[in-house]
């Protein structure tokens, strides 16, 4: 028979309560992280197809657009930039195409487009959206042959006209653009026609681009990915699609994982302490006797009917009906409830201690000798008569019975005679019977 | 008795606030060591001290105490070493919640055995196999699999030598040790056990001092330093041991191990399994340690009246110099039925526990009824012995129990007595005091009771002098008559005959007492020629001519001697009360049948009187001395051996009169037709 003690709020319950629920909560929201690592690092990389195949549409844009003469300078049109250096050239019209694309880009990459350039080969002149100024000043030192065969050249985009397979186009390393400060990568994609080296489309794209990316998916997937922090415990390594051999890694810093759980934990385990103890109550109702805390006899009976050993202990007050006449029934019930809490503070927590009757308790003990029975039942005896209960001198006697293989109806008869000669011989004595 | 079954529940929130409190200072206090390594790698090997500290304050204050380990951590993680990853963290969950489920289990486990198989299996292998999987799982760029074991194989060997430290450190504080004590443990041992050991310790030292300076050397030294420590391992306190594998776990180590991690945990899983081995014989020591005690326990308390045992008794007394032993008569109560004399015997057991301190030192012996008790020899012990039967009382009445109230016995010991010798004695008081005397506190050193007492346990023919006492038959006084008298003599004092039989009845040595007496006597009257003498007397209790078996080896024993049945007259002797006439009625007529005589003896003192002259076979009938001392002054006395004689005439019986001691005497009992006349007047008794 197992019968809960109920308690108050513990700090240290509670605490331990928490640290399960926070230790659960932040192991399961970890695994979801490193679940999603592979998810956010396919996502990436689809975002990166996706930008480089809009780029690659250029190049059929790009030959078949048609050239009108214009003089040496700058001009605009549609607010594409072109640089020229020749006195006069043959300028293909790109800016729409490069509004386009540039827009387009702009929404694959969450706006993080820096600049989008179209030079020609040989470099007689070129499209800037947008033009910088420093670009102006670049532009003046590209000699006319070699800086977009020296690009194509460096990054192996010669020849990629002969095959149809592979990178036609390339992303170069992060690095700070002179002029602007900004943290960039350029992807280069050489535009071929009749074997030869027509222009080269360089799109840059800011290094926030990854970030911007990994927040959104943090979002989308109520996540805390990162990308490249150092402090990460749990990282993937993921290689960047068309880069020398460049990686990136997705990690996941269990700090975040903690701060995230911190809340839910908190509130969950409040909950979890909140139905607990109401779950309690309600069954606190049902056990308990509500003035002396202790177990209620008709939820005790039918439990005791089914045990077979009985260290039993049946305590009556001596001469309650004096208390209650002389002192009144309020100091009545006082000195019931006293004496019910010194009771529950002798005894052990697996012991059970039920009211029987109006001034009457039984324990049933656990496990205990008979011999010990005796002391136990005198320590008792002794805390109730050692100090004034509510002020009045109040004793108790005790009839008790020690058996094994018997029934309840018969422990408690003996017990019950016990507390009768115990009665007889001068109360505030035990008797084992 | 089961102490754990009188505990009371109890914890209060302050109680667990205040070990948690506790538990948070110590772990951190442990985080401390670290900083006094020289190098890296102990710096890191020491960081598992903390490991062992964190699992002893889980042992020791259960829930209380994790939480104070988990608040411990955090804060070494967050003020003293930051981990900005989080990891810190990661590490202080897991731990605090393997401690708990650890604390969780331990809880619902009751058997002791189960308890400590449980609790090595949880703190070596769980507690730091969860902390270093959930690591390499959750945290795989700090911690590789081959960092992860290295965590584990550290923790683990941390718990195993730390965690039993510490615990034993706090026991120690707990339980008010005893220095002194300890110390007289040391100095008990004997010199060989020191030189011994001694030799063992500058052993370890010179190897770890000599040996561990060679750099490079280090094997070396474990090696030798692993069978040294082996035989300090049987030979030495828990203590002693650990020290001595910490000093292996700093040598064994090098700061060039941190490079290779593999060989570190090589090194390391070495070192556990060695610790483990280590571990496994102390806890087989420990076992077996606790089994003694437990064993002396049961064999130390008696569980019916919470008072120590006679083997208690005796191992107290063994240590005791200069005391008085004092036993209370507890007969009264053992004629009571089982289960009330257990509880009487528990209600003394309470007084004694609550009311006076000598508890500790109260000794129920059941098979002397009586309840010892061991004492200072000092004059306040005395006073309040003299108090204790009056205060016992009082409480008995006030406690409604009815119990006549119980005298008490003691006496001086020395040391190097044997207390049963001494509790013997006091029995012998006790048994011997006069039922209704007012001294409620006898003093037994003063009486003489000792050399009775000697003489009784080691009886021998030496301590038995036969007399001699012819007697006159007035009819034939050419015909040798005598009695046989007996005395004895312990360490060449003569005691005092009627008071060994008396006591000897009384203690119930009187079987004994007069099988030796009459063997000593049958074998003089062997050695006298038949013709020597017509008629010899010698005396035998009821007690023992009721007794079967002890009157028909009597009879071999005069056959086998050849004696002459119809010459020998047995005197019965008066001694109260017969238990059992049918049997003696019984023996009587065995040795008639044989031809033996029978005379009453004693006729006219106690119980010896017309009713038993009726009912036994007798052959003659003694006058008691007291009837015939002065009987010439006293008409009355005149009147019973006239009527003696009358009655003696009628059922033809011989009549003997005792102490005649004059010459007037003589003529009037000769008047009066006696048969035989005994006394000083015809012979004094010599001895033979």
């Amino acid at each position: 028979m197992k019968l809960n003690k109920i308690e108050s709020f513990r700090p240290i319950a509670f605490l331990k309560v928490f640290i399960f629920i926070l230790g659960g909560v932040s192991s399961i929201f970890q695994v979801h992280n490193m679940i999603l690592v592979d998810t956010l690092a396919r996502e990436i990389e689809d975002n990166y197809i996706h930008i480089y195949s809009f780029i690659r549409r250029f190049g059929s844009y790009y030959n078949n657009t048609l050239s009108s003469e214009y003089p040496q300078g700058s001009f605009e049109q549609d607010g594409v930039s072109i640089l020229i250096k020749d006195e006069t050239a043959q300028v293909k019209d790109l800016s729409k195409g490069m509004v386009n694309m540039r827009e387009h880009l702009q929404e694959y990459s969450l706006g993080n487009i820096w600049t989008v350039a179209v030079f020609e080969n040989p470099t007689s002149y070129a499209h800037f959206l947008p033009l910088r100024d420093i670009y102006k000043e670049r532009f003046d030192h590209y000699s006319e042959d070699s800086t977009m065969e020296k690009i194509v050249l460096g990054e192996g985009l010669s020849h990629t006209y002969r095959s149809f397979y592979g990178c036609n186009l390339r992303i170069s390393d992060s690095y700070v653009e002179a002029g602007t400060g900004e943290q960039i990568r350029t992807i280069y994609y050489p535009i071929h026609n009749e074997q030869a080296l027509k222009a080269v489309v360089a799109v840059d794209i800011k290094n926030s681009h990854i970030h911007d990316l990994v927040s959104r998916f943090n979002d989308n997937h109520y996540s805390v990915l990162k990308v490249d922090d150092p402090q990460s415990s749990y990282s993937a390594s993921t290689p960047i699609r068309c880069a020398n051999n460049e990686h990136y890694q997705i990690g996941i810093v269990y700090q975040d994982v903690l701060k995230w759980a911190l809340l839910p934990s908190l509130l969950l385990s409040a909950l979890y302490q909140f139905i607990a103890t109401l779950l309690a109550r309600r069954g606190r109702s049902i056990r308990m006797d509500e003035m002396t805390g202790l177990y209620r006899r008709d939820y005790c009976e039918p439990r005791f009917k089914r045990l077979e050993e009985f260290a039993l202990l049946v305590i009556d007050i001596d001469h309650f009906k004096q208390i209650n006449d002389t002192h009144g029934h309020t100091k009545g019930d006082e000195v019931l409830a006293e004496c019910a809490r010194i009771i529950r503070s002798q005894i052990r927590h697996e012991d059970v201690a039920a009211r029987w009757g109006g001034e009457e308790f039984l324990i049933q003990f656990k496990e205990m000798e008979k011999c010990v029975l005796f002391d136990k039942a005198e320590q008792i005896r002794m805390a109730i008569a050692n100090e004034p209960i509510a002020g009045i001198p109040v004793t108790i006697s005790i009839g008790g019975i020690s058996i094994k293989e018997s029934n309840f109806a018969s422990a408690y008869k003996q017990a019950d005679a016990a507390l009768y000669q115990s009665k007889n011989r001068g109360r505030n004595k035990v008797t084992i019977a | 008795m089961n102490n754990s079954a009188l505990t009371t529940h109890s914890g209060s929130t302050f109680d667990e606030l205040f070990s948690a409190l506790v538990s948070c200072f110590v772990v951190l206090l442990s985080t401390t060591i670290s900083w006094f390594s020289k190098t890296d790698v102990s710096a890191l090997m020491y960081l598992s001290v903390t490991a062992g500290t964190m699992v002893a304050m889980t042992h020791l204050y259960g829930r209380s105490g994790v939480i104070g380990v988990f608040v411990a951590l955090i804060i070494y993680y967050s003020v003293f070493r930051e981990v900005p990853s989080g990891i810190g963290y990661l590490y202080t969950l897991i731990i605090t919640i393997s401690l708990f489920i650890v604390a969780e289990v331990f809880d619902n486990i009751h058997t002791r055995k189960a308890l400590s198989r449980t609790a090595f299996c949880a703190y070596v292998f769980w507690v730091p196999g969860a902390g270093a999987l959930f690591l390499a799982l959750f945290a795989p760029s700090y911690f590789s699999s081959e960092q992860a074991f290295n965590l584990y194989l550290s923790d683990s060997i941390g718990i195993l030598i730390t965690a039993p430290l510490v615990v034993l450190g706090f026991r120690i504080m707990d339980s008010d040790f005893d220095i002194k004590a300890w110390l007289n443990t040391l100095k008990s041992h004997d010199k060989s056990t020191w030189v011994y050991k001694s030799l063992l310790v500058s052993a370890i030292l010179v190897v770890l001092c000599v040996d561990a300076s060679i750099p490079g050397n280090s094997y070396h030294t474990f090696l030798i330093l692993t069978p040294l420590m082996i035989l300090a391992v049987f030979n030495f306190a828990e203590l002693t041991q650990v020290v001595l594998m910490v000093l292996g776990y700093y040598l064994l180590f090098e700061q060039s191990d941190l490079d290779n991690l593999t060989l570190l945990n090589t090194k390391l899983s070495l070192f556990a399994m060695f610790s483990l081995c280590i571990y496994i014989v102390l806890d087989y020591k420990l076992s077996l340690k606790q089994q003694v005690q437990q064993n002396l326990t049961n064999l130390y308390n008696d569980a019916q009246s919470g008072f120590g045992t006679f083997q208690k008794l005796d191992a107290t007394a063994h240590e005791l110099n200069d005391f008085i032993v004092a036993a209370f008569d507890m007969r009264s109560i053992f004629k009571y039925p089982l289960e009330k004399r257990d509880r009487k015997l528990r209600q003394i057991a309470l007084f004694f526990r609550q009311h006076t301190n000598l508890h500790e030192r109260s000794f129920m012996l059941y098979d002397i009824s009586s309840l010892v008790i061991l004492l200072e020899n000092s004059e306040e012990a005395i006073e309040e012995l003299h108090t204790l039967p009056a205060r016992l009382s009082a409480y008995l009445t006030e406690n409604a129990i009815n119990s006549c109230a119980e005298r008490l016995y003691y006496c001086h010991c020395q040391k190097g007595i044997r207390i049963k010798q001494t509790v013997n004695t006091l029995n012998a008081n006790m048994r011997l005091a006069e039922r209704n005397s007012n001294q409620m506190v006898v003093n037994c050193d003063s009486n003489k009771l000792d050399d009775y007492i000697a003489l009784f346990e080691n009886l021998d023919d030496k301590n038995i002098a036969l007399l001699r006492q012819n007697y006159l038959n007035i009819h034939q006084p050419e015909r040798i008559s005598f009695e046989l008298l007996s005395r004895f003599i312990i360490n060449d004092r003569t005691l005092n005959t009627a008071r060994v039989f008396q006591y000897a009845q009384k203690l119930g040595y009187l079987e004994h007492l007069e099988k030796s007496v009459v063997t000593k006597q049958l074998a003089y009257l062997a050695t006298l020629t038949p013709s020597s003498y017509d008629k010899a007397s010698i005396n035998l209790t009821p007690e023992f001519l009721g007794n079967l078996r002890s009157v028909s080896r009597l009879i071999e024993n005069i056959q086998a001697l050849k004696l002459q049945p119809e010459k020998l007259t047995i005197e019965i002797v008066e001694t109260g009360d017969i238990e059992n006439p049918q049997t003696l009625h019984e023996a009587l007529l065995m040795l008639k049948a044989v031809g033996l005589k029978l005379a009453l003896d004693d006729f006219g003192a106690g119980h010896a009187s017309y009713n038993q002259l009726l009912t036994m076979p007798v052959d003659s009938v003694k006058i008691d001395g007291s009837l015939v001392r002065n009987c010439l002054q006293d008409t009355i006395k005149q009147k019973i051996i006239e009527n003696l004689r009358m009655v003696a005439d009628t059922l033809s019986l011989e009549v003997v009169a005792e102490c005649v001691e004059t010459e007037e005497e003589v003529n009037y009992l000769k008047a009066m037709g006696i048969d035989y006349i005994q006394g000083f007047f015809v012979h004094k008794p010599t001895e033979v």
